[in-house]
Order: C-alpha cells, then structure tokens, then sequence
C-alpha cells in the first residue's frame, strides 16, 4: 500500500471530507458577469462547473446543419464530442509535443457519445449535429463525471432535449472494505477507482467504467455507495439549474 | 464495425423478433449459448496461434490469428526499468468484403476494443514488464501482439482477448546474457527461449443488450427494476452486433478479480443487473481460462516429446 492513510479511524479522508461526502459542486450558465448580453443559442454560451478542484467549460454547438453533407441522417441528430484536456490542467505541465488528444481523452470521447446518444431526444433535431465541446481547465480526480455532469447541465442551459439527468460520480476503495465518494487526485492515484453515471438518480445505470483491479464480491457495495452518490447529485444540480434560470429571468426582465 | 453493411429493415426486425423468442438466427437454442471455440497452437513456433468459432453445422464463423513479436528497444524515459507492451489490432480486407483497407478513424469500436484489451494487460499487471528490462535505461524488450481478423462473424472481442492472452502464454523470447554491458541474444537452436511473466489471466466477455422498449420507455420507468427491459445476449453474430443498442464489457480472471468493467452508454440497465451479470461471468471465464491452459499443456508436451531422454536429470527422490 501507499504511504498515504486515505481513510482514518476517525472516518476522515486526506482532504477532511467523510467517505461519502462529494466535493464542493458550483455551475454557472455563463461565464461572462454580463447577463444583459446573454442571448440564447449561441456559441458563446459557455457552462461552466467546478466540482472541487476540477474545472470544466462546455460550450454546445448547435443543433446546426452539419458541415459534412455526408453525415446527414434524415431521422435524427448524431451527436459529436471534442475534449480538450489543457497541458497545464495537472500538477505536473504535460509535456507531450504533440498537439493530438492522448488515447484516454479518445476513449472518453467515445465512451460520452454513446451516452448522450440514447439521452439527448435525437429525433428532434433531424439532419442536424450537436456537437459538444470541452475544455478541461483544471483536473483533480474523476475528471470524467466532472465532464459529465457539466454536459448534463450545458444541454438543459442550451434547451436541448433530454430525457432526464445524467449524473456522474467517481468511487474509490480503501483496503478492500471502505468506498470513497468523488475522489480527488491522490485518491485516484493510488486507489482502484471507478466511474459510474446514472439516469435522473435512479438505478439505472447508464456508463460505468472500472479499469483497475477490483474484487468481484465488492461490485455490489460499489454499484449502492454510486448510486446514492448520483441521486445526491441529481438533487444538487436540479437545484442549481433552477437557481441559475431564476436568476437569468430576474436579470433579463 | 463494418461500415457499409447494412440491413434492411425487414431483416431487422426478424432478428429482432426471433431473439425475443430466445432464438437465433444461426440455429442456437439460447440468447447465452456461445459458439464452440478451437485454439490451434502453430507447431515449431511460439505465441502464433489461430482461434476458431464454429457453428453448430460446423462451419467457421470468426477467425483470428494472434502473433507476438519481441525485439530490443530504448525504454521510455518515464520508465527506465519496464519494458513496452503494444497490440496492433486491425479489421481490413482479409475479415470480409465489407470492410475497407485505409484505417479507420479514432472514434470507431475497434480502436475501443483494442484499446480495452491494451489497457487489461498493462493496467492489470497481467505481463510483468521488469521481466523484461535487460540494461535498465538502454535496452528493454518491445512485445507486440497483431492481431488479425481472417473470417469475421461477430465475437471479436472475446476472441481477441483470449487471443492474446494464449499468445503472451505461449510465447519465448530468446535469451539474453549481459557481460561488461555487453548484449548477446542466444538464437533458440543455443538457448532454451524465455517465457514471458504472465501473472494472471484476464479474459473479457461482452454482454450485449437489445432493448425491449423504446428508449425513452426505459429511461422514464425509473425505479421498475423488476420489469424485463431489454435482452442479454452473448456471442452475438455481425448481424445482431450491428442492431445491439448497448453493450456491457467484463473482463474477469480465475481469482474473482474484476479486471475492467465497461458499460460505454447505450441502454441504461439496473444496478442489480449488472452485478447478476458479473457473477454470471466467472463460470464462463473459468472454463474459458481452462481450455486455453489445456491447449497449451498439450502443445507442451507435443513438443518436448523427447525431453525425458535428452535430459542429463538423475531421478531425485523426494521424502
């Protein structure tokens, strides 16, 4: 094991939270301070959502006519997805040279627009693309529900379509018996961690994604210790999305 | 996968509708049935092997031929004392007449897979890699796996991964002696070849799902975690693989060690699904695990045919 105690006996982690506490969870619509300038659909609606150190911008584009004339589907709406993870979003700069996305940001490229596909109403929006951006400004574990949740919110701020809410958390293990809730970056080190995302906070489970070893008689605890992290979420963001159309329409009027 | 496949939506519905009866289209009984699987060792070789999946009538569905390469390369600065590890797993014209030659771009299954199978080897530690560091910081061996796709009819990530594991089983490398940092590579005719440190074996199995609904049904009935809303279906053809609406990918070894789990979008399904289907898992995996290890006992004992007559070994009584 590490030379790190990540749960003690008092029931504290590293960072003074308790095993099933989520990180601090902050969105903003936009990011400019100017409200009076805010109008609808276009690019430069920016989502914006801190989730304790992570920070992520999203910014939709669309439903547009797609460029390539190629990709029309007369049905429905395909879906695209770019991340750009930033060099300096880590402790340590990355230094590859090359401006091409690593294989993990492709992956989760991946993994992201087969998730979105079945939530956003697709047949809307047909012969049209929405792509989907994200910027990556600074990572502290579980970077993807990060990217997930801030999506969630960007569709709904953008009057996209969705069926529900998709909500997203990371889970750790600590000596093969406690779960870590929403874990930061030394966590997600040196623990086997997971992410598991969950429609409208029930139990269905939508992407879910361990890459490290894990015991197979541990899965179930896992699967509760996620799934009542992303119903805490769900309320969360509802919240939050309400609060924040609230404010606009104060601002606006 | 395959790009210019496409069916029609009559043909879609009849296999959607026979799988919802429980059949399939290539005469098997049940949704979890898989095809027989053969693994043929290539003799006077190490780590070439050929894997099969047969039908019931016999014929072949998918075929795969797994290749390990090893050659001396400089480290990653990173990593001074490991070796590196990388699978080429690639569909082209061989596989069949819809699949094209030019590499496909990054969002496709295929570069998924491959690098699920990449990503089970290295992260689960299943290769050891300081096996493989000969001068740390200047020489290190490079393994390599191909993969390729000679006959394909679904069933590719299953195979790839057992595939690779009974390759990097199989496999020597040739031996290696370091003098005064001085490298010499014994050819197998003067050394005896080295096997590869494999620690455990991870097999990956994919569950694909068809749903029963229409999405939007499934995602509104929220807490009817009782109701059945989709199927689950193992080995799935090329045909069911295109109309699948969702897939769950568990790759699991003999120790009850859960080694990747993924469910990339699609379908939500309920928790308790998921961990019914991973137990489901291991007993496949078990027997899967087994018939790669006969395979290579067999071809062991084939090739040292005459080994207890070569051997200088006096007989050792053990008390």
């Amino acid at each position: 094991m590490s030379r790190f105690e990540f749960y003690n006996n008092d029931g504290l982690r590293i960072d003074g939270r308790r095993s099933n506490e989520l990180k601090n969870f902050e969105s903003s619509i936009t990011t400019t301070s100017n409200f009076a300038n805010f109008s609808r659909n276009t690019s430069t609606n920016t989502t914006y959502l801190q989730m304790g150190q992570n920070k992520v911008l999203v910014t939709i584009n669309g439903p547009k006519e797609p460029t390539n004339r190629t990709k029309i589907d007369s049905n429905k709406a395909t879906l695209s997805t770019n991340i750009n993870i930033s060099k300096f979003s880590k402790v340590n700069r990355n230094t590859n040279k090359s401006n091409l996305p690593d294989k993990q940001t492709l992956e989760w490229e991946y993994e992201i627009t087969q998730l979105f596909s079945t939530i956003v109403v697709l047949e809307t929006y047909p012969k049209s693309t929405i792509s989907i951006n994200v910027t990556v400004l600074q990572q502290d574990g579980g970077v993807l529900s990060a990217i997930i949740n801030c999506i969630t919110i960007a569709l709904i701020n953008n009057s996209i379509q969705i069926y529900d809410i998709i909500t997203a958390v990371s889970i750790g293990i600590v000596d093969q018996k406690h779960f870590l809730l929403d874990l930061n970056h030394l966590e997600e080190q040196f623990l086997s961690s997971g992410t598991i995302a969950t429609v409208g906070g029930g139990d269905q489970v939508s992407l879910l994604r361990i890459r490290d070893k894990f015991p197979l008689d541990l899965i179930e605890e896992f699967m509760q210790v996620g799934l009542q992290g992303c119903s805490v979420l769900k309320e969360i963001i509802t919240k939050q999305v309400k609060d924040m159309n609230l404010n606009k329409l104060v601002e606006i009027q | 996968m395959a790009k210019d496949l496409v069916i029609t939506n009559t043909e879609r519905q009849f296999i959607l509708d026979l799988l919802a009866n429980s059949q399939r289209l290539d005469g098997r009984k049940s949704l979890l049935q898989q095809r027989d699987l053969n693994i043929n060792i290539t003799p006077n070789r190490y780590g070439d092997i050929y894997l099969e999946l047969k039908r019931d009538d016999g014929s072949i569905a998918t075929r795969l031929h797994c290749k390990v390469t090893a050659e001396i390369v400089k480290p990653k600065d990173q990593r001074p004392f490991e070796g590196t590890f990388y699978i080429n797993c690639e569909f082209n014209g061989l596989a069949g007449l819809n699949f094209e030659n030019y590499k496909v771009g990054n969002n496709s299954d295929e570069f998924y897979y491959g690098r699920l199978i990449e990503s089970m080897i290295l992260r689960s530690n299943a290769l050891d890699l300081e096996q493989l560091c000969i001068v740390a910081g200047l020489k290190v061996w490079n393994i390599r796996v191909d993969v390729h796709v000679l006959e394909f009819d679904g069933g590719f990530l299953e195979l790839a991964s057992i595939g690779c594991m009974t390759a990097l089983l199989h496999y020597r490398r040739p031996d290696v002696t370091v003098r005064n940092e001085k490298v010499t590579i014994h050819s197998f005719d003067e050394k005896e070849g080295v096997k590869l440190g494999v620690l455990h074996i991870p097999i990956a199995l994919q569950f694909n799902l068809f749903p029963l609904k229409e999405a939007a049904e499934i995602i509104k009935t929220n807490t009817s975690s009782e109701n059945n809303n989709e199927l689950v279906v193992l080995d799935c053809t090329l045909k069911e693989d295109l109309l699948k609406d969702g897939e769950f990918i568990i790759a699991l070894n003999k120790n009850r060690e859960i080694v990747q789990l993924n469910k990339p979008g699609g379908i939500p399904i309920s928790a308790s699904k998921i961990v019914e289907f991973s137990h489901m898992a291991l007993p496949i995996i078990e027997e899967t695990t087994n018939k790669i290890l006969k395979a290579i006992d067999i071809d062991e004992k084939k090739r040292n045919k005459y080994a207890h007559l070569l051997s200088a070994e006096n007989d050792r009584y053990v008390e």
